[in-house]
């Protein structure tokens, strides 16, 4: 894996939403992984120190939900680049993830456009960071 | 969205006016289940027949992707009104 490219990981309790996007990123050629559980996501983090990483935040599959993710991930990594995915009643839950220091955060149902520009807004941050 | 109905801007005044609200156990349902579907559908589509930059054909097995997720909005949709079915009414 070329040591240029941005790396992303998505983390979400549904297999097929982590299998697709991963896919459709590496197209785009982003070094990706995926998570579908949120302790995995953190080992991952831990080990893969990807630049951007996309959370969601309601994942009744997982041990821990996307805000207790992005915590440890945070703890790991204050400077993280995170992307909440919410849902229309997850209101509370995006004030704390905000207060935790998540970068964005986009509401389901969204289109591959709308994805798209929250994670090309952080690649910029990411490039900025050098 | 659906062609509209004739007197869709009158319906929707009706809720404005009526302050009609959907209960949060309700919104919590709809979120989570069409939100997820249709969040698959517009990924499988935008990886394929409307990518921005390489659009291609989508497989029998995209296609067959995208009606399983139809079919669960549907499934839910069937769930959530017969929980909600009243004596009047749907």
């Amino acid at each position: 894996m070329p040591e240029n490219k941005v790396k992303l990981l998505i983390v979400d309790d549904e297999g097929g939403i982590v299998e697709w996007i991963t896919r459709i990123y590496s197209e785009k050629g982003f070094a990706t992984f995926g998570a579908t559980d949120g302790i995995s996501a953190v080992e991952l983090f831990q080990k893969e120190r990807p630049h951007i990483t996309v959370i969601d935040i309601h994942m009744p599959r997982s041990s821990i939900d996307g805000v207790e993710t992005l915590k440890r991930i945070k703890e790991i990594d204050s400077g993280a680049i995170c992307l909440m995915v919410t849902r229309m009643t997850d209101k509370d839950k995006v004030e704390e993830c905000r207060r935790l220091g998540a970068l964005h955060y986009i509401t389901k149902p969204l289109t591959l456009d709308e994805l798209d520009k929250v994670i090309n807004s952080a690649v910029s941050v990411v490039k900025k960071k050098g | 969205m659906a062609n509209p109905l004739p007197n869709e801007d009158d319906l929707y005044q009706q809720i404005e006016n009526g302050k009609l609200t959907v209960h949060p156990i309700i919104w919590e349902l709809l979120s989570h289940h069409i939100g997820n579907d249709l969040y698959m559908i517009n990924l499988i589509l935008g990886a394929t027949i409307l990518s921005r930059n390489n659009p291609r054909p989508m497989t029998t097995e995209e296609a067959q992707k995208i009606y399983e997720r139809i079919m669960l909005i549907k499934d839910f949709l069937d769930k959530l009104r017969k929980a909600t079915k009243k004596d009047v009414g749907f």
